[in-house]
């Protein structure tokens, strides 16, 4: 999933679902280090969007001035 | 027209006060609605009361009315404090009056209490009028249909740039101890009076017009003193919320009943600081998801890498138990072949050892009996031997007679004149024959 046009509902929403397939235990475990490397990168974009007040307000001022 | 002694206009306007006051000496409740308020430098409220039809804007009843500087401030505090509104013009009342006339000032009414319970009623109905219309409409829960964003970050904040709640709404927000990141831009509008409606719906349209940067609308001012609210109960206003396609958070600060705004916005809150905390809380619900969406991740995964253990785990192990079976299996056949190809060996063996041992021990009792039977015989011939042994035949008196050195075991043998020679078992005798 592309960072550059993610919302954070979408990643959140695609969070939930990479917890829903490793808790199915339906997973291959090949899969399983594919699923857990993008759930990292969702969390980060998450945590980003929460807290990371800088680049936000910047990308917001570009938009905005 | 007949010739009538012509009154001066006080003696008339005396009459008229006269009857008004012979006629009408009690107090009377009316049901109107105030057009005007003015407050005289004496204290005296001064107030145009009029009625008005659906149908007609222009009134059809008008009067002109006072409370008294002894009485207003009481009547006031108490219509505020029931109604929650300030008391001004557009109001519906049910007041008690007293009709008077002056000579110089016509007729006007003596307001001498206001049913304060009356004005909440009239304020509920129209609100019920509004919402009906907006239900019938179907736009009156289209704001409640929206869902709100999981991160309410942008927003759009709609009140008085002078306002004190707006300030602290910003303060609250910039200083929020969870360390989340809003980011905030104040469309200005009027927030009390008659320009609330308009300057109001202004700035939405100004916000949808740039709508991709906003999470959420905010329509906030502060509380405090009572305030004309009665630009947040119109038709136009609420319709124009109501449609809104993000969604709104009212915090108007006031005290009684809620209005229209507020009844048709996506959440009410009660004031500026209760949006602060509602937007705050919901990035700390926002965050607590994703911090269990992290949690359950880990957790899961940690589990499924276990359960992955467990299964290689079992694999292995029914490899190993596999493998031993079939060593297992394999060993006991060769053992087996080799068992049984030592046992037929052994049998083999055994039984060229048997016969041998048998040939052995039948040919040592053959020689045994052989032996014996030789070892008899050979008794037995010694014995005859020992038997047949002349000396000893001779001891027994026998004897042995000689011719020529030949025995003579016949006496036809023997003639006359032969020499013979008889062996006796102790020395010989030498005879003739006659």
């Amino acid at each position: 999933m592309k960072t550059e046009q993610l919302t954070y509902a979408d990643a959140q929403k695609r969070l939930e679902e990479i917890v829903h397939q490793i808790e199915e235990n339906n997973q291959d475990i090949d899969k399983l280090c594919d699923l857990v490397k993008e759930a990292k990168e969702l969390l980060a974009f998450c945590k980003n969007k929460l807290f990371d007040v800088e680049n936000n307000v910047k990308k917001i001022m570009e938009e905005e001035i | 027209m007949a010739e009538k002694e012509a009154m001066t206009l006080f003696e008339l306007n005396s009459l008229v006060r006269e009857l008004v006051e012979i006629n009408m000496s009690e107090t009377y409740r009316v049901k109107a609605e105030i057009s005007e308020v003015r407050l005289s430098p004496k204290g005296h409220c001064f107030v145009e009361l009029i009625q008005k039809t659906d149908l007609t804007v222009t009134p059809i009843a008008k009067a002109r009315a006072v409370i008294l500087a002894d009485i207003f401030p009481l009547l006031k505090m108490d219509f505020e404090e029931t109604t929650g509104q300030p008391f001004h013009a557009g109001l519906e009342l049910l007041l008690e009056v007293k009709p008077t006339f002056s000579e110089i000032y016509g007729y006007s009414l003596i307001i001498t209490d206001i049913d304060s319970t009356y004005t909440l009623g009239d304020m509920a109905y129209r609100r019920k009028r509004i919402l009906e219309r907006l239900e019938r409409e179907g736009v009156a829960e289209l704001q409640k249909e929206l869902s709100l964003p999981p991160l309410l970050q942008r927003i759009a904040v709609i009140s008085s740039p002078t306002a004190a709640g707006y300030g602290d709404f910003c303060n609250q927000l910039d200083t929020n101890t969870n360390g989340f990141h809003f980011v905030y831009k104040l469309f200005p509008a009027t927030m009390q009076g008659n320009d609330t409606e308009k300057t109001i719906i202004s700035a939405l349209d100004k916000i949808a017009n740039e709508m991709e940067h906003w999470d959420v609308v905010v329509i906030i001012r502060g509380g405090g003193a009572v305030s004309d609210l009665s630009g947040f109960e119109t038709y136009e206003l609420a319709n124009a919320c109501a449609q809104f396609p993000i969604p709104i958070l009212t915090g108007i600060g006031h005290q009684r009943d809620l209005t229209i705004l507020d009844l048709v916005a996506h959440t009410y809150l009660k004031t500026p600081t209760a949006v602060g905390d509602f937007l705050i809380s919901q990035m700390t619900n926002t965050a607590a998801i994703l911090e269990t969406l992290k949690s359950r991740i880990r957790l899961a995964t940690a589990e499924r890498i276990q359960a992955e253990k467990k299964l290689v785990q079992g694999i292995s192990l029914r490899l190993e138990w596999v493998f031993k079976n079939f060593r297992t299996t394999k060993e006991d056949k060769l053992n087996l072949i080799f068992k049984r190809i030592c046992q037929i060996v052994f049998d083999k063996s055994n039984i060229s050892g048997f016969k041998l041992q048998n040939q052995q021990e039948h040919l040592i009792n053959l020689l045994h009996t052989r032996l014996s039977e030789q070892k008899h015989l050979l008794q037995l011939l010694e014995e005859k031997i020992k038997n047949s042994d002349p000396q000893r035949i001779l001891e027994s008196g026998y004897s042995l007679t000689f011719k020529n050195g030949k025995a003579v075991i016949n006496a036809f043998d023997v003639k006359k004149g032969d020499i013979l020679e008889t062996r006796l078992a102790h020395g010989k005798i030498t005879s003739i024959v006659k």
